[in-house]
């Protein structure tokens, strides 16, 4: 676990939460074994200036990887077709989009407090099993989605990769239940306005339009 | 959402701050959480310090906390609805008139 800094308050409930996405980042997913996708994790915080080393993976894997993590506004259908022309299933890069925005999020939540990055946990051995929903069709967005492609869906064609991001973002923001709830109290340290502010701020600085 | 938000409890906020810094968000603690959310975003390790100890002093240790959390989620959803290409719900095409922010064609749904 990352140190604990001096301004900012604990959150031992986030924290298990980050910890459980790591240790389901190390395991193996439905197309990448644990070692594959520590390695999607270690090239995005290469890409992103926060490690110096980086992955050792095939270059059309890496240039996903550094898209996701450093200009995913700039991400393409020519992209995603791209990665399937290369031989790639369009559900594995929905896997690596889910790892690399899992740790993208975890180190910011990490420099934002003033703590160090969370080391890498130790591979899983194994090999993948595809955990895909059977549902997913490619509709309204670029992948498999079960239903339309709403923020909420867009991961769901492989649920254990969407579980373990809602599992954090519940408790760092709100359940998706409660987002649209404006009449309810977060119960949180920064009032609803407040916290709609940081959310929208920062989708204007990755110029997302979410 | 934030606009939403503000309709729906009848609070003010003046959303241009959103995309123009200089502006004040009639948030409060809006500028501290602006200059907080600039530099985790941007990774600006110069700024950073300060702007968090900056809200330290005005809200403390949970509000840093907080404001780290939710911009860390969002960090996280805005990549993966652009690296899929979920498209912009329309019932947002006219808050971004009004922001002064084009909607790429390839995510107009």
């Amino acid at each position: 676990m990352a140190s604990q800094p001096t301004l900012a308050a604990p959150d031992p409930v986030a924290d298990a939460a980050i910890a459980s996405a790591l240790a389901h980042l190390a395991a193996p997913g439905s197309f990448f074994t644990g070692a594959e996708r520590l390695a999607l994790a270690q090239h995005a915080r290469y890409s992103r200036g926060l490690d110096p080393t980086a992955a050792d993976l095939s270059p059309v894997v890496a240039e996903a990887v550094r898209r996701v993590a450093v200009e995913a506004m700039h991400s393409r259908a020519e992209h995603v077709a791209a990665w399937e022309a290369d031989g790639h299933d369009v559900l594995a890069y929905v896997e690596l989009v889910a790892v690399v925005a899992q740790i993208c999020s975890i180190d910011s939540y990490r420099v934002g407090l003033g703590a160090n990055l969370d080391p890498l946990p130790a591979a899983v051995p194994g090999d993948p099993t595809p955990a895909n929903d059977d549902r997913a069709v490619t509709s309204n967005a670029w992948v498999p989605t079960v239903g339309v492609a709403l923020a909420p869906t867009a991961l769901n064609a492989l649920p254990e990769e969407k579980a373990v991001k809602d599992a954090v973002s519940k408790e760092w923001y709100l359940t998706d239940e409660f987002v649209h709830k404006y009449d309810v109290d977060p119960g949180r340290e920064l009032t609803r306005a407040q916290m709609e502010l940081v959310a929208s701020r920062t989708s204007y600085l990755n110029e997302c339009f979410f | 959402m934030l606009r939403e938000n503000s309709n729906a409890n009848n609070t003010p906020v003046n959303i241009l701050a959103v995309t123009n810094a200089a502006l004040d968000p009639l948030v409060p603690l809006g500028r501290e959480l602006v200059a907080f959310v600039d530099a985790i975003v941007l990774l600006d390790f110069d700024e950073l310090p300060i702007a968090r100890q900056d809200l330290f002093d005005a809200a403390g240790p949970g509000a840093v906390t907080r404001a780290a959390a939710v911009c860390a989620g969002f960090e996280g959803t805005n990549r993966v609805v652009d690296a899929v290409g979920v498209p912009v719900n329309k019932r947002y095409y006219d808050i971004a008139d009004e922001l002064q922010v084009t909607i790429p064609e390839h995510l107009r749904g």
